[in-house]
């Protein structure tokens, strides 16, 4: 926390706040959302509806991700650069993927009272929603969000406006929700994408962190030390990497097991039809 | 048996492109320390493509390597696919890297210091006969045999 002294025009300006105040008040909102996630879940059991425990525990592993955002730089010693990248690493590649698969839309439909569940589904299946929800979009949102807050000078400009650079944050973690939401959420999507288009889109966001870390070498923000900027690069491509490949192997994992109670589902019907002439040419209902 | 050819060759292609980038990256950067996988001064141009295949290539050995599961599965590998599949992909990303990337976009060369000719000579030459031999395992009609020598 004390970085920003050190190198005044530099990103440690957009590094959220690392004070034991912040964190204190982070982990309280985290437990707060964990309490909300866990007793809707528990709702559900109550009146007989299934709800997988790995999904209260991917919930509760969201909502952590907060004040572990906000701790790991003071915690690590980190210079301010890396800081960043290791707040973008938790909060828009760790935190949007464990939401997503906690199904935080279909849990709400499920527990909230009828008045905001109707609010709720007017805004999933409204325009809006099914428009965010596109691959271009997707792709465009989270480039974005990287190109700005890494390489355009954008973040001088948001040095002394906490506000601001909450936002920027907000979009990025937004932009990280949609993009996981469209390539391994659980909740239903308007218009659910192939296998296909769900690589295509892992393949140019993973590209985007690639393209990124490298122009960062190529053109170091000015108010960075050199070391530091290396850091956080190599820490930016090293967690695209796995994030992509972890994405992409949930996508085929999926794709593998409903192609595997697809041939199931035909060898079944296979055997019925090799099995059932003789039948039908007993029984008299068969015509 | 046409669709299990042809994802044959698909899979093969993927696992190809991908073990050819991924090879890149180990043995030479990370091992041999011949390249880095950025030099200053590198045309922005050259620092996207390589971006791009970094990224593509560990997507395309999971791709490929669940699509083969999938093949076997079914059991409608057809082999001599794959393997031409893998070589084109393999011979296919060497060229590029070899003559695009290094040549024509100026990414970092393939070493440092040491006359080049026969370095990249050696690379796209082998690139090359991987590719030829790849197409013509798979352009080759698959139960052509008996015309076969």
């Amino acid at each position: 926390m004390n970085h920003d002294h050190a190198v005044p025009a530099g990103a440690g300006h957009l590094l959220l706040p690392t004070s034991l105040a912040a964190v204190l008040v982070a982990l309280l909102a985290a437990s707060a959302l964990s309490a909300v996630a866990l007793a809707a879940a528990r709702h559900l059991r109550a009146r007989g509806d299934g709800w997988p425990a790995r999904r209260s525990l991917a919930a509760v592993a969201a909502a952590g991700c907060l004040p572990v955002a906000l701790a790991l730089p003071d915690a690590l010693r980190t210079p301010p650069f890396t800081g960043l990248v290791v707040q973008h690493v938790v909060l828009v590649v760790v935190l949007p993927v464990v939401l997503v698969l906690s199904a935080p839309v279909t849990l709400a439909l499920r527990t909230l009272p009828r008045r905001l569940r109707r609010l709720l589904l007017a805004v999933v299946h409204g325009a809006w929603a099914r428009a965010v929800l596109s691959a271009p979009v997707v792709v465009a949102l989270q480039v974005s969000g990287n190109v700005v807050a890494f390489l355009t000078p954008l973040h001088h400009a948001l040095a002394g406006r906490p506000v601001l650079a909450l936002v920027l944050h907000a979009h990025m973690v937004l932009a990280g929700c949609a993009f996981a939401a469209f390539a391994v959420g659980r909740d239903p999507l308007p218009r659910p994408p192939g296998p296909r288009t769900r690589l295509v889109v892992l393949v140019l966001v993973g590209a985007a962190h690639d393209v990124v870390a490298r122009l960062l070498l190529a053109h170091p923000p000015a108010g960075e030390t050199l070391p530091d900027v290396t850091a956080g690069a190599h820490l930016l491509v090293a967690a695209g990497t796995v994030g992509d490949v972890g994405l992409a192997v949930l996508v085929l994992a999926r794709w593998y097991a409903a192609g595997g109670r697809r041939l199931a589902h035909e060898r079944r019907r296979a055997a019925q039809a090799v099995a059932s002439p003789p039948n039908s040419a007993v029984s008299p209902r068969a015509t | 048996m046409s669709s299990g050819a042809r994802r044959s060759t698909g899979a093969g292609v993927l696992g190809g492109v991908g073990l050819a980038a991924f090879l890149d990256e180990v043995v030479f950067h990370q091992l041999l320390h011949w390249h880095h996988f950025y030099d200053r001064g590198t045309p922005d141009a050259a620092l996207v493509s390589d971006g791009l295949f970094h990224a593509a290539g560990w997507i395309a050995v999971v791709a490929s390597l669940f699509t083969y599961a999938d093949l076997q599965r079914r059991g409608e590998t057809v082999r001599r696919r794959l393997v031409g599949g893998v070589l084109c992909g393999w011979g296919g990303f060497q060229l590029y890297d070899g003559l695009v990337q290094h040549k024509l976009l100026g990414l970092h060369q393939i070493r440092y210091g040491v006359d080049l000719v026969g370095y990249d000579l050696t690379w796209n030459l082998a690139g090359g006969a991987a590719l030829v031999v790849g197409l013509l395992l798979v352009r080759r009609p698959a139960r052509s045999r008996p015309a076969a020598p």
